[in-house]
């Protein structure tokens, strides 16, 4: 049976579709679509620990593919989303994941001021702070809500949205209810170049029987003092605003959540021996809180300089399906990271996750071009727990020299504090701090031939800084130094071929048996792209160390891969 | 406008309250149902000394119902210069291949099973185990586990004979396993809330299998009423104390990829 679970939903958009496709024949409709697939073929490399797991082992490749297809005719918005998975290590890292079906579906309608929509959603409230229901692939990220939203034109520009369903699970339904409205608005101050973009935003989750059961008999293992109470529903609200004046540009949200369940992995407790009295220390607890958000960001841009500063402040905002979800699943709402999105792979090593129980963070971007040839950046974040206990800190600089048409140089140098502790779970390692200097050089032979080459190093322990409870030198070096290079070859407008290597050149290794040697390992990796009008096919060569991947202050940590990875993309 | 927006507010703070759910006391339970907690740990884990804890807890709440062993493996098993003892074992790496290895630490495997919902294969982390220990009690068990043994302190040798039969039918093939596990051995460990620690208490240690790691084949297909039979000796180790010492005896359905333990028992070597 290829789609067990949702035949029938199917069946009635086939349908649908073809009713509406032939049946208006004033109407011509359009068809469109896209396809994304992967294909990983895994070779086991126990060197680098690519191994231990059923596609190493036995399963030997797993892929994904999304097929997407919309149709709009007659003032209707159709789409699906057929999805596969078959032996993917994407759900989990460690673990094999095979199945597949309707991904996706939804009917939209405008009918004079309300907007009609059912199926899955995917929408947010203000910056995501109390609602984003959002895809990310990479991470297999899909918290579509599945459910109805309406939304009303009050005025041209005041706007109300209301939305309820439940939040989608892979090809499950989490049991939660979630139900919200917002009121979005835009305000022009005459005769100024001043406007607002107010908006007010209310959520609600409600905890299903099965799953408040499970949790009492969670609850019912904590005694006096540790006791707390639990409750079904929680309910958020956030108020924003965005300013724009001439060039500047201010945006502010503030969100408040009522108390709540939630999962504390810092929480340091004890419980007590019956037989001997002792107390045992435990760490991690399920805790009774409410909770709030403040986060502002303001902007200027003009005459080739350009400045944002970002500030955040997060305490206790887990807003979850349910309080046994954790990591990537079942989140309701998104917090918007606090630092720059590194694309080298170096620089990119070390990205911290978005803390939702607690952190305060601050970033400062500056962009100055003094000319069309000549560029500059400076970016700097700073994020601490709310005891200004250090997670994360990073200034990068960046310098961009373009000659003519011919050539173009990126060059820099960032320097990173990062607290793998909190964002690897990696007991008992101090703070990891790099300095990595880069550069990027795209040579263009002609207007369709050109090269670039990519080369980085990561110095780990540098000893710039000290922990300042030890005031000592920081000595995490987690793998220890790397350099990477890349050479990238492009064949416009066709083929891009790349060859690179991460190479472990003081390599370290914390807890070494005796006898035992860090290894400096290499990881290559060869690829060529081919693209032909709008269809892409890539075919890399991958060795990949360990490592953290992010999308949107969204990570994961991922195990090492080796082996041969394909992919197709298409649109229609 | 003003008064829409004020409507709003209005509509969306309404019904904010609601009649709480009661935390119970812990509940009583009044099953035959016993469930194996098998925890990853390793004297060089930081975190791991809170995993035992909260399994600590569990045994205060789920009382015998609950089955401990800890399992120390290699990764990070391996004994401090001031250790007195090396845990690891070539069995308990046989079962951790077996049941897969933890992606991160605290990780325990309840009953063998691949929990709905956030278990990472086998393994998953402790914020999971007081639920799934509840769901599994709230079943029957399918198949008993009644342990009988002799031990002779002289020789040290230890006869352990183990019997049930099916409570209904069982499709696939069901496998025994008898560990020997050891309680309270003060010995070395790191320990991210107390700092590292020379005198930390060790409590259901893995010594060793009577039979093999994986288990033995017992029987394929059970109908209610069926019996098995087993018996097994061994010699125990001069270094282990045999008053501290238990004895767990499981039967698990392998069915595929499917490891399921159905029942478990524990008794003392010496009691």
């Amino acid at each position: 049976m290829l789609f067990k679970k949702q035949n029938g939903v199917l069946f009635i958009l086939l349908i649908f579709i073809y009713s509406l496709g032939f049946s208006q024949s004033n109407n011509q409709g359009s068809f469109s679509g896209s396809l994304e697939s992967n294909g990983n073929f895994f070779q086991e490399d126990s060197l680098i620990e690519a191994f231990n797991t059923p596609q190493y082992d036995h399963q030997l490749f797993g892929s994904e593919v999304w097929l997407d297809l919309k149709y709009s005719n007659y003032g209707f918005d159709i789409g699906m989303r057929l999805d596969f998975f078959n032996n993917s290590n994407l759900r989990q890292p460690n673990e094999s994941y095979t199945d597949q079906g309707l991904g996706r579906w939804y009917v939209n309608k405008k009918v004079n001021k309300l907007g009609i929509t059912a199926g899955y959603i995917y929408d947010q409230i203000g910056s995501g702070i109390i609602f984003r229901a959002y895809e990310q692939r990479p991470l297999l990220i899909d918290n579509a809500l599945v459910g109805l939203k309406l939304t009303y034109d009050l005025t041209p520009e005041w706007k109300v949205k209301v939305l309820t369903g439940r939040q989608k699970n892979l090809f499950d339904l989490y049991e939660s209810v979630i139900k919200g409205a917002s009121i979005d608005g835009y305000v022009k101050i005459d005769s100024s170049s001043v406007s607002f973009a107010p908006g007010f935003g209310v959520m609600s989750r409600t905890i299903d029987d099965e799953t408040i059961g499970r949790l009492l008999t969670n609850l019912s293992l904590y005694n006096d003092p540790f006791r707390i109470e639990a409750k079904y529903n929680s309910y958020a609200f956030s108020v924003y605003n965005t300013m724009t004046a001439g060039p500047f540009t201010w945006y502010v949200e503030g969100a408040y959540k009522t108390n709540e369940v939630f999962w504390d992995p810092t929480f340091e407790w004890f419980t007590v021996d019956p037989q001997t009295n002792d107390e045992i220390p435990l760490k991690g607890k399920y805790d009774f809180q409410d909770g709030n958000i403040i986060y502002s960001s303001l902007g200027y841009a003009g005459h080739g300089f350009g400045i944002s500063l970002e500030g955040k402040r997060t305490e206790n905002f887990s807003f979850r399906v349910n309080p046994f979800e954790n990591t990537n699943r079942g989140a309701i709402n998104f917090l918007p990271p606090m630092t720059r999105v590194n694309t080298y792979r170096l620089n990119a090593r070390y990205s911290p996750a978005t803390q939702e129980l607690g952190e305060q963070a601050v970033q400062l971007d500056i962009r100055y071009s003094p000319s069309r040839k000549l560029g500059f950046l400076v970016n700097f974040s700073n994020i601490t727990t709310l005891d200004n206990d250090l997670l994360y800190r990073e200034l990068y600089t960046e310098v961009t020299y373009k000659y003519k048409r011919k050539w173009q140089l990126i060059s820099g140098i960032q320097w990173q504090n990062y607290n793998q502790n909190i964002y690897e779970g990696k007991t008992g390692v101090d703070i990891l701090e790099t300095v990595t200097p880069y550069a990027e050089f795209l040579y263009k032979f002609s207007r369709k031939k050109s090269a670039r080459f990519e080369l980085q190093y990561m110095l780990t322990a540098p000893g710039i800084s000290n922990n300042p409870e030890t005031s000592e030198k920081y000595t995490n070096r987690d793998f220890g130094d790397w350099i990477f290079g890349q050479v990238e070859i492009g064949l416009a407008p066709h083929w891009i071929i790349t060859a690179s290597d991460m190479y472990n050149v003081s390599p370290y290794k914390k807890n070494l048996a005796v006898g035992e040697k860090a290894k400096d390992l290499h990881y290559p990796t060869f690829g060529v792209v081919y693209t032909h009008r709008s269809n892409r096919f890539e075919v890399k060569y991958v060795k990949q160390v360990e490592g953290i991947v992010c999308a949107g202050g969204i990570c994961r940590l991922e195990p090492a891969f080796s082996g041969l990875k394909m992919s197709v993309r298409s649109t229609f | 406008m003003k008064k829409i927006v004020f409507l709003f507010v209005i509509v969306s703070l309404f019904s904010c309250t609601e009649n709480m759910p009661v935390v119970p006391d812990a509940p009583i339970i009044n099953t035959a149902r016993k469930v194996m907690v098998e925890e990853f740990t390793g004297v060089a884990c930081v975190g791991c000394p809170s995993g035992s804890a909260e399994l600590e807890l569990l045994l205060n709440q789920f009382g015998s119902n609950l089955v401990v062993v800890s399992i120390h493996t290699s990764d990070f098993g391996t004994p401090f210069p001031t250790s007195l003892y090396d845990f690891r074992t070539s069995e308990a790496e046989d079962i951790a291949d077996y049941l897969g290895r933890p992606a991160a630490y605290p990780s325990a495997v309840v009953n063998r099973k691949d929990f709905d919902g956030g278990a990472y294969f086998l393994q998953s982390d402790k914020t999971l185990w007081s639920g799934y220990i509840s769901q599994e009690l709230e079943e029957d068990p399918k198949v008993t586990v009644d342990i009988t043994k002799e031990f002779n302190e002289t020789t040290r040798e230890l006869e352990v004979t183990v019997r049930g039969v099916a409570k209904e039918e069982i499709i696939g093939d069901l496998r025994l396993t008898i560990m020997i596990t050891e309680n309270n051995i003060i010995d070395a460990q790191d320990d991210e809330i107390n700092g590292f620690t020379q005198d930390y208490k060790h409590k259901h240690v893995f010594r060793t299998t009577m039979t093999q790691p994986t288990g033995d084949a017992l029987i394929t297909n059970m109908s209610v009423d069926d019996a098995y039979d087993k018996t097994y000796t061994m010699t125990l180790s001069e270094d282990w104390r045999t008053d501290n010492c238990e004895i767990i005896a499981f039967v698990n359905l392998v069915n595929g990829q499917q490891k399921e333990i159905l029942q478990v028992e524990s008794a003392y070597v010496e009691e």
